[in-house]
């Protein structure tokens, strides 16, 4: 009896002995160390197995809904809704005011379109991209930009300015604008560089991801490879970039294409290509309030108004590129953009481009 | 071209007279504009679009059609003349005036003419607007 106790005590022991062992190694050996945890930290979980069906067709999931879409901050309207709303409001101001010219009219239209509550909105995205883009080129490293060229891309985005009436006389050479829904870019004969938003932008756009992407894209003009060339700069890093768009076929390169000449797509897929980074920073800082479907509606506003033109109507295919292309191929495909929508990177595609690709073969 | 000429200095005497049309496209962002103006068997009337959508259709006052129609004139003879060289252009446009048989084409960029092909837009849209509104009420 008294053995049978003894042996019984001894096994115990030994179990845990073994267990006290086994629990030691397995909380302090390096082996056993869990190794995901410091993964995490710097690569946020990305579902690797699985991912939503969306995922496969971007351009679908933001185009695919029709008429307005609202994101936590705002929405988005198709254009021809902005023109309709500012015509109305230029067709009251006549109807009520007969005996105005041309000139009050158009100060009264302004004064109601260009409140100063619309002015403030567009003023606080455009401060807000202007420091996002300069900070997106400070950042690069000396392999991509050495500090001359720096210097040199960053004084082209802070001489840029945006110009928003009132007073009317700020538009006083293009005066259509004021029920325009166009924001762009533009470089004068004499060399002022300058954004100007029309009208009808500001009665649709309310959602602040559509206008970071709107700014960012127009912003980045200041800066796209033909306007360096024109200003007689290169960058080697730009044209690392170029091909490697060129490759993927983000630019569609036909027989005729001659860099920076008319229907060539460079100057408007650099400018997208930018306006994803940004729009990537603007979703990114929002992810940890939104839940996923804000995040989507977010993302979508950002480029809902470029699905527009694949409807039946008349496309500037030549300059700009397809939608589907904008929307799958650059805003789709950008890591950071996939990895808040909960998606993969894409198998077919390697890499997305960034200023530091090499490029294989022949384009 | 005499027919141009005579409607740049003789207007607005023989407006209605002779059936014509002004047509000006122009490409601003990604967006593409379109303004025409007939003035057919003394009936004038404008339609603006945007990318193929009809933002407003209408008649237009005949007594101010013929003075438009002779700035436009005029704008086509001036880039004739004096054609401005310039760079790759992100906002093209092109103006097309029929009068009669006679075609006349110009074609240039938005941000050269110090921005005179935005003001005769604005000009052709107002007499749109302001007639419409007359017309209703």
């Amino acid at each position: 009896m008294l053995q049978t106790l003894r042996f019984r005590f001894l096994l115990g022991a030994v179990i845990l002995c073994i267990s006290v062992v086994q629990i030691f190694r397995k909380s302090f050996h390096p082996a056993f160390l869990e190794k995901p945890a410091e993964a995490d930290v710097l690569h946020p979980p990305v579902i690797r197995e699985y991912q939503p069906k969306y995922c496969d067709n971007v351009y679908q999931l933001f185009c695919q809904k029709r008429g307005v879409s609202q994101d936590p901050t705002g929405f988005v309207h198709p254009d021809i809704d902005g023109e309709m709303q500012a015509l109305k409001i230029y067709k009251d101001i006549i109807r009520q005011h007969r005996d105005w010219n041309v000139e009050q009219i158009d100060e009264e239209l302004v004064h109601q379109i260009f409140n100063p509550k619309r002015r403030e909105q567009v003023l606080t995205a455009a401060r807000w991209v202007k420091r996002q883009i300069e900070n997106f080129i400070s950042r690069q490293p000396r392999s991509v930009f050495n500090a001359q060229e720096k210097r040199q891309i960053l004084s082209r985005i802070r001489k840029t300015e945006l110009e928003l009436p009132p007073p009317i006389s700020l538009y006083a050479d293009e005066p259509d604008l004021f029920t325009r829904n166009e924001v762009y870019y533009q470089r004068t004969l004499d060399g002022k560089m300058r954004l100007r938003v029309g009208g009808a932008f500001l009665l649709i756009a309310k959602s602040w991801f559509n206008l970071v992407f709107t700014l960012a894209h127009e912003w980045a003009h200041s800066i796209d490879p033909c306007e360096i060339r024109s200003a007689h700069l290169s960058f080697p890093a730009y044209d690392r970039l170029t091909a490697c768009l060129l490759q993927r076929g983000l630019i569609i390169s036909h027989k005729t294409r001659s860099e920076c000449q008319e229907n060539d797509q460079l100057s408007e897929t650099f400018a997208d290509w930018i306006a994803v980074q940004i729009t990537a920073d603007a979703l990114a800082s929002f992810s940890t309030e939104f839940q996923t479907d804000q995040i989507i509606n977010a993302a979508r506003n950002s480029v809902r108004d470029l699905c527009e033109q694949d409807e039946d109507i008349e496309i500037d295919t030549l300059s700009y590129p397809a939608p589907r292309v904008r929307i799958e191929g650059i805003f789709g495909n950008n890591p950071h953009i996939r990895h808040l929508l909960g998606c993969t990177l894409p198998k077919k595609e390697p890499s997305y481009c960034t200023f530091e690709s090499k490029t294989t073969g022949s384009l | 071209m005499i027919k141009l000429f005579i409607y740049a200095f003789c207007l607005p005497l023989q407006a209605g007279q002779i059936n014509s049309s002004i047509e000006i496209q122009y490409a601003l962002g990604r967006d593409h504009y379109r303004f025409v103006a007939t003035s057919q068997n003394s009936s004038i009337v404008a339609n603006t679009f945007l990318n193929r959508q009809v933002l407003d259709t209408g008649p237009i006052d005949s007594n101010r059609y013929p003075l438009f129609l002779k700035r436009v004139s005029d704008f086509i003879s001036q880039i004739k003349k004096d054609p401005i060289p310039r760079p790759p252009c992100r906002s093209p446009f092109r103006i097309t005036v029929k009068i009669g048989s006679e075609i006349h084409i110009a074609s240039g960029c938005r941000s050269t003419n110090g921005g005179e092909l935005s003001k005769l837009v604005r000009d052709g849209e107002f007499l749109l607007y302001s007639k419409n509104e007359c017309e209703q009420k």
